[in-house]
């Protein structure tokens, strides 16, 4: 099930708060964890026991992690090992099996060797993210940053809270583990919370989706049809709708989160007003930045190291980070493009070259180039699809035959365009970073007007976002044609 | 209570005009969501009315089995989203905006209307039909030709009237309202024959009787009157009026015995309001109001004064919704009969002509009765016309293949003494609208079926 979605809008949330706001305090954890079961299940309710499953082996080896159950290090360590071996080991299974066998059977045909038989494996939604947080509750509890959940049903609800669990963001079990055993949500947070879905719908209704029109087109034209023109339309649209897809639906989670007593931590910052590389990771889907800093970078040796081994970490970070994005040659060059800029950012930030420091008017469009050169080949088919795309982008592809863009003259893609851009760049433009929510504190002037107002727009946004959902089911005929 | 650290932290007591705020503001977005959801499952609050045929959605149902094989699921989105409870006032308020912000028609790529010029609607499937001009494959056309004729020789040994009405496309005559792209065929396109006109040709070349109506328009639109409305899809009442004068007239030189009566013919007409079909895009469309162009008065026929013949007609048709302005143009005439009309060939409707001239016609829908019922409809052969109406994007249709289940049926019959086709007379009390008591062309009903 997709936020997104008169389904969830309509069926699934409406039920869901109320039963949750209707139970009890002590009954609410309960109410949240069968909700998000379901959610989990919608569509592929077999994979429910993988994920059942495996929390239960996460739970049980969590419990022989803290530091005074076993003592002995060497044997927690060995706990440690074998969850994340088999946390890992289902990840790739599901994830990456099938592009394993095709990289095998393309080098058994240029062996000439039949190719493996294989049918191939059915991926569990979100399980990407999921691994992640199972991994962060182990290894928080071994490093002692938490302790293990007091019940199973309590861990269960940290991995599969529906909020989070098909897109992030990637809670981090020390940043949650105290919510999950209590926490507060009154009328403020439960408003803030649907201006922030409300917020977060808007961006993937009004504003991803037409944009996706343009994207769509371009990286779809045949090759030698896109003038370079268009190419940096469509792939200007596709930066536009990423960010506004992703982060939307972070919003989404975070407002849903916050209706529910959650407060998760924000995912996006602006990442496109970015001076450097670096700065656009520390903004750019954070919380999976946070996780590989933690539990990949800093294990690795973090700043600890000498900067050439530093360096190569760095890179290697930002490798897994691209595979871990999707099963293919096209994410591993993702992430080789970001890590490569990554540690040329950190050569030139010392103390004369500190991000801040640079001049915007330079530092912003050359990061934001290199952001898109790298998106051409995260939202290309392949790698070839990519070295296509890049040589339309320098006008020598383009032919006497090159076609405009249908979305290029749709007014609904350009409004988006046009204020996708203002919503992207917004700091440059108004001087400040606006903050992400809209809370309105007791006691400030003219608290009573801004919260109307606050609804007034909560509702507008939710009933324009769902415009386009039903429009998108109704397609009538002056008759019916037999 | 635990409060999470970054958790900005608010007084305990909020002044009363704030919480006064909050709760409204929480009564509204549950109300909202309550509103919706009682209207999805009871109706209630009601919904504006939306135009327009929908295919039907399986309604889903909650098993152990359909939940685990995913089909539950696969049935929940779309029924929703045809059930959701102002579905469709925010459909009208959807297209509202796309209109008269964007200018585009509503449902963009999805929408099966086109706008075009000063107002002008066009169904997106007769501008494709007219841009890709699909032909017959060789010979198609003259063995199709060649079954309307054999279909005819069939009717006549029946003493049955039958000609073939070919609709006009309302983008072949009227190009010029058209979206610019959409105007002027490129020359190598405009030069090829689509199946329409590989049709005529071949009829030409048989005995059979027909009206191109495309033709007609063609010539008739020279006299400076509308033929289509700017809001419908079908030719408007003043078109179909003159298009039943032609095809009344290659029906009344037919040899049946006794001859078709000489009905009122189109003297002229007056411009009023658009009536029906005269909008009928415009109300696919769903919007609050109609767009500009769109409220604009069409012309509508005047027929001569001379009286409808005393006679009583018992016709078939079968075709496409282009018949249904045919069928309001005989109810103009003050003709007395029945109007028997096979939508499709598929779904079946009625019309009582009580021979007093009315403005249109309201067919009483009998249903979908499917494809073989037709064939073997008692109306179809009893009739004293049978008329087949299509429009010249179904040509390749070939009569949805009735023409042929006809010949089909009737394989090696002779000409027999009653009218009909070969179909077993209905038993007493089977069906009593159907059992006919005429066996001769104007011989009247039985009582049952007096008019």
């Amino acid at each position: 099930m997709v936020f997104s979605s008169l389904t969830f809008l309509y069926l699934f949330l409406p039920l869901t708060l109320a039963a949750y706001y209707l139970a009890p305090a002590r009954a609410r954890n309960g109410v949240a964890l069968a909700a998000s079961l379901v959610f989990f299940a919608w569509g592929a309710p077999r994979f429910v026991l993988v994920l059942v499953a495996g929390c239960l082996l996460d739970y049980v080896i969590g419990q022989r992690l803290v530091p005074e159950a076993t003592g002995a290090t060497a044997g927690r360590r060995r706990w440690l090992t074998i969850g994340l071996v088999g946390n890992l080991a289902l990840l790739l299974y599901f994830k990456y099996a099938n592009f394993g066998v095709e990289q095998l059977n393309a080098l058994l045909a240029l062996a000439g060797r039949e190719p493996l038989a294989w049918t191939r494996v059915a991926l569990p939604i979100g399980i990407s993210f999921f691994t992640f947080q199972k991994i962060s509750y182990l290894v928080d509890v071994f490093r002692g940053t938490a302790q293990p959940a007091a019940n199973f049903g309590r861990y269960l609800l940290y991995i599969a809270l529906f909020p989070q669990l098909i897109a992030g963001p990637i809670v981090r079990y020390h940043d949650v583990a105290t919510q999950l055993e209590s926490r507060q949500c009154d009328a403020e947070d439960r408003l803030a919370g649907a201006w922030r879905l409300a917020l977060g719908l808007a961006k993937k209704c009004l504003l991803a989706n037409p944009l996706a029109l343009l994207a769509d087109q371009a990286f779809a034209a045949a090759p030698g049809t896109l003038g370079a023109g268009a190419a940096w339309a469509g792939l200007y649209a596709y930066a536009l709708q990423i960010y506004f897809d992703f982060s939307g639906y972070s919003d989404m989670a975070i407002g849903l989160g916050r209706m529910m007593g959650f407060r998760f931590l924000e995912n996006f910052d602006f990442p496109y007003i970015s001076r450097g590389m670096v700065e656009f990771w520390r903004r750019w889907h954070i919380s999976l930045g946070n996780f590989m800093r933690d539990y990949l970078y800093i294990p690795l040796g973090g700043n600890r190291v000498s900067p050439a081994r530093r360096n190569f970490n760095l890179w290697v970070v930002f490798l897994l980070s691209g595979l871990w994005h999707g099963a293919s040659w096209n994410f591993v060059v993702w992430g080789a493009w970001h890590g490569l800029w990554i540690v040329a950012d950190k050569k030139l930030a010392g103390p004369r070259h500190a991000p801040r420091k640079r001049p915007a008017v330079l530092a912003v469009p050359v990061t934001f180039l290199l952001v898109l050169i790298g998106w051409v080949f995260f939202r290309a088919e392949t790698l070839p699809a990519a070295a296509t795309y890049l040589r339309a982008l320098t006008g020598l592809a383009a032919t006497a035959a090159a076609t405009p863009l249908p979305a290029l003259t749709d007014p609904r893609t350009m409004t988006a365009m046009l204020l996708g851009t203002g919503l992207a760049f917004a700091p440059l433009l108004i001087g400040r970073e606006p903050s992400h929510e809209w809370t309105v504190a007791d006691g400030t002037p003219g608290a009573a007007g801004r919260i109307l107002l606050r609804t007034a727009a909560t509702m507008t946004l939710i009933g324009l976002s769902t415009l386009p959902l039903l429009l998108g089911g109704f397609n009538p005929f002056i008759y019916f044609r037999f | 209570m635990h409060r999470h650290p970054d958790r900005p932290t608010a007084p305990r007591n909020p002044s009363r005009g704030v919480a006064l705020a909050r709760g409204f503001s929480l009564a509204g977005l549950a109300a909202a969501f309550i509103l919706v959801f009682c209207g999805t499952w009871s109706g209630f609050p009601p919904d504006a009315h939306l135009s327009g045929a929908e295919r039907q959605v399986k309604v889903p149902r909650l098993t152990a089995r359909s939940w685990f094989d995913g089909t539950f699921v696969a049935a929940v989105e779309p029924w929703l989203a045809r059930n959701l409870g102002w579905r469709g006032i925010g459909i009208r308020t959807a297209n509202l905006i796309n209109t008269t912000i964007f200018r585009r028609p509503p449902g963009g790529a999805n929408s099966t209307v086109l706008v075009g010029t000063d107002g002008w609607l066009f169904e997106k499937a007769y501008v494709r039909e007219r841009t890709r001009r699909p032909a017959f494959k060789p010979g198609e056309a003259e063995a199709f030709a060649e079954e309307l004729e054999r279909l005819q020789q069939l009717c006549h040994r029946r003493n049955m009237a039958f000609a073939v009405l070919i609709a006009p496309s309302k983008a072949e005559i009227y190009p010029e309202y058209l979206p610019a792209q959409y105007r002027n065929l490129p020359p190598e396109v405009a030069a090829q024959s689509n199946a329409c006109q590989q049709l005529v040709a071949a009829l030409q070349e048989t005995e059979g009787a027909y009206v191109d109506a495309r033709a007609d328009f063609l010539a008739w639109k020279r006299e400076g009157v509308d033929l289509f409305p700017p809001g419908g899809t079908h030719w408007n009442h003043y078109g179909a009026q003159r298009a039943l004068d032609h095809v009344w007239q290659v029906l009344r030189g037919q040899p049946v015995s006794p001859a078709l009566p000489r009905l009122p013919v189109t003297t002229g007409h007056c411009m009023r309001s658009p009536l029906g079909t005269d909008n009928d895009l415009v109300h696919l469309l769903n919007l609050w109001t109609a767009p500009k162009g769109g409220r604009r008065q069409v012309p509508f026929p005047l027929l001569e004064e001379t009286p409808a013949t005393n006679a009583v007609l018992r016709i078939a048709m079968a075709g496409d919704s282009f018949a249904f302005t045919l069928i309001d143009a005989l109810a103009r005439t003050g003709i007395r009969g029945e109007v028997d009309f096979f939508f499709y060939c598929r779904h079946h409707y009625h019309e009582r002509l009580t021979g007093v001239r009315r403005e249109h016609a309201e067919p009483e829908d009998l249903g979908s009765i499917g494809f073989d019922a037709v064939v073997a409809h008692p109306r179809l052969a009893e009739a004293d016309v049978l008329l087949l109406v299509f429009n010249e994007i179904h040509t390749r249709q070939r009569g949805w293949g009735l023409p042929a289940a006809l010949l089909e049926t009737n394989k090696g019959v002779a000409s027999k003494p009653a009218r009909g086709m070969g179909v077993p007379p209905m038993k007493h009390g089977q069906a009593a609208r159907a059992t006919y008591a005429g066996k001769g062309f104007c011989k009247g009903f039985n009582e049952e079926e007096k008019l």
